[in-house]
């Protein structure tokens, strides 16, 4: 690799030349098979340097996010030994045959509140730090609902099409009892092909649960495919219904 | 890969690379599991299975941040198969015995032997790359730093002390140093091999 070339390459890859030099440079790729490798190699280093030294904030924004969710995995999954559990089961057991006879009479429906759960959320991920993306976590993560989606409303100005964040809005939106608005957002995730489409059926159907619209909930619970993350908890409140 | 289409599990690499607190829970809940069970089931424990599923799940975010990793197989076979071999490297490392291979956990085919084989590759070109930095002089290892951090060369520049053009030319000569080095080196030619 002589000096000259190394210029050009690394001119090339930071898009500093003129259109000319670039056609020249790109003929030359064609042309010559040497030049070529070597270009092709320069690339590979430079890709090398760039995962190694850029974008360090995202990186640990991912980190730590993940560091929180394993720690969380692995407390909650500490097995118990075996006695305990057999006594767990012993006084589960002696607590369905003295209060079963009342649910039985009662025909009692479940509860929002026993299926609602959803992480914290992370959306300060990008170099930028948005603050009203720090206002938005800090206050969703806080259940302070009304508050989250004032900032989540502001964010999503600018990112209309942002699934992620109409998922956490409409989230919000059922906390705070906006039902119609909550649907609104969750029906677009859950019409869309995102990661979080099957996330938002399940959370319109908790929202339906909420208000107690228990046919409507069903028809949104099944729905959800056997693929899908949530099916598990998706058949057990339909069971329950 | 030619001819592969991209699975539908690719969200889960999107996930990743929004680091998307549900998706990632969602891979603990589904996929970890059983790298926990296959672990302790060859002389590891819970703990050895958390550290090999957080440097994987690491090594997945960093292959699509920066070589645009795409699916081509489900993400439980590439999940599983990874952290399998993650785990047999380490155990050979602490030359620990009675390993038990259980190729049976899940189905793993052509598409997911291949996307593997070619992450293992990226990994071991990632370790060369960083025993090859270091091995550069300090002038080099300290402007390639700035120059990648900083990403205008008018600030690298101006934080050195040194002219725009003297920045921009040793800066091409540096990475062209460092892709000598590893192009030269016996195990970079045996990964290309």
């Amino acid at each position: 690799m002589n000096e000259l070339d190394l210029e050009l390459y690394d001119a090339y890859l930071d898009n500093t030349l003129d259109p000319a030099a670039k056609k020249t440079f790109e003929t030359r790729l064609l042309d010559d098979t040497s030049f070529a490798e070597s270009f092709e190699a320069y690339k590979e280093t430079s890709a090398y340097l760039t995962e190694k030294f850029s974008d360090q904030e995202d990186f640990n924004a991912f980190e730590n996010n993940l560091e929180n969710i394993s720690k969380e995995h692995f407390t909650k999954k500490a097995p118990s030994s075996y006695k305990t559990e057999i006594w767990k089961y012993a006084a589960a057991i002696a607590l369905l045959i003295t209060i079963g006879g009342y649910f039985l009479m009662d025909n009692d429906h479940p509860q929002y509140n026993d299926f609602a759960s959803y992480p914290s959320i992370s959306l300060v991920q990008r170099s930028s730090g948005d603050l009203i993306a720090k206002k938005a976590e800090n206050a969703f993560n806080n259940k302070s609902f009304e508050e989250a989606t004032s900032y989540l409303n502001e964010l999503l100005n600018n990112d209309p099409n942002n699934q992620e964040l109409l998922l956490y809005r409409g989230i919000a939106q059922i906390e705070t009892e906006a039902y119609a608005n909550a649907y609104k957002d969750l029906d677009k995730v859950a019409a869309g092909s995102s990661v979080y489409n099957n996330e938002a059926l399940w959370q319109k159907a908790l929202g339906l649960l909420k208000q107690k619209n228990y046919n409507k909930c069903k028809l949104v619970l099944v729905e959800i495919p056997p693929m899908a993350d949530e099916y598990n908890k998706a058949q057990a409140l339909l069971k329950k219904l | 890969m030619a001819g592969s289409s991209i699975h539908p599990d690719q969200k889960y690499i999107e996930g990743l690379l929004m680091n998307s607190p549900l998706v990632i829970k969602s891979i603990y809940d589904r996929f970890v599991p059983k790298v926990v069970g296959y672990i302790n089931k060859n002389s590891g424990n819970e703990d050895a299975a958390k550290d090999v599923v957080q440097e994987v799940l690491v090594a997945i975010y960093n292959q699509a941040k920066h070589k645009g990793l795409q699916l081509t197989c489900p993400f439980d076979a590439y999940f599983f198969l990874l952290c399998k071999r993650r785990w047999l490297n380490e155990i050979k490392k602490s030359s620990l015995k009675e390993v038990t291979i259980n190729e049976e956990v899940v189905s793993i085919n052509d598409d997911t032997l291949q996307l593997a084989d070619e992450f293992d590759i990226e990994q071991q070109k990632k370790l060369l790359f960083n025993r090859m930095f270091q091995k550069l002089g300090d002038a080099c290892k300290d402007l390639l730093k700035s120059t990648f951090e900083i990403k205008s060369m008018e600030e690298v520049a101006q934080k050195l002390g040194v002219s725009y053009a003297y920045a921009r030319k040793k800066k091409s000569l540096c990475i062209g140093e460092l892709t000598r080095m590893v192009q030269e080196s016996s195990e970079y030619k045996n990964l290309k091999a």
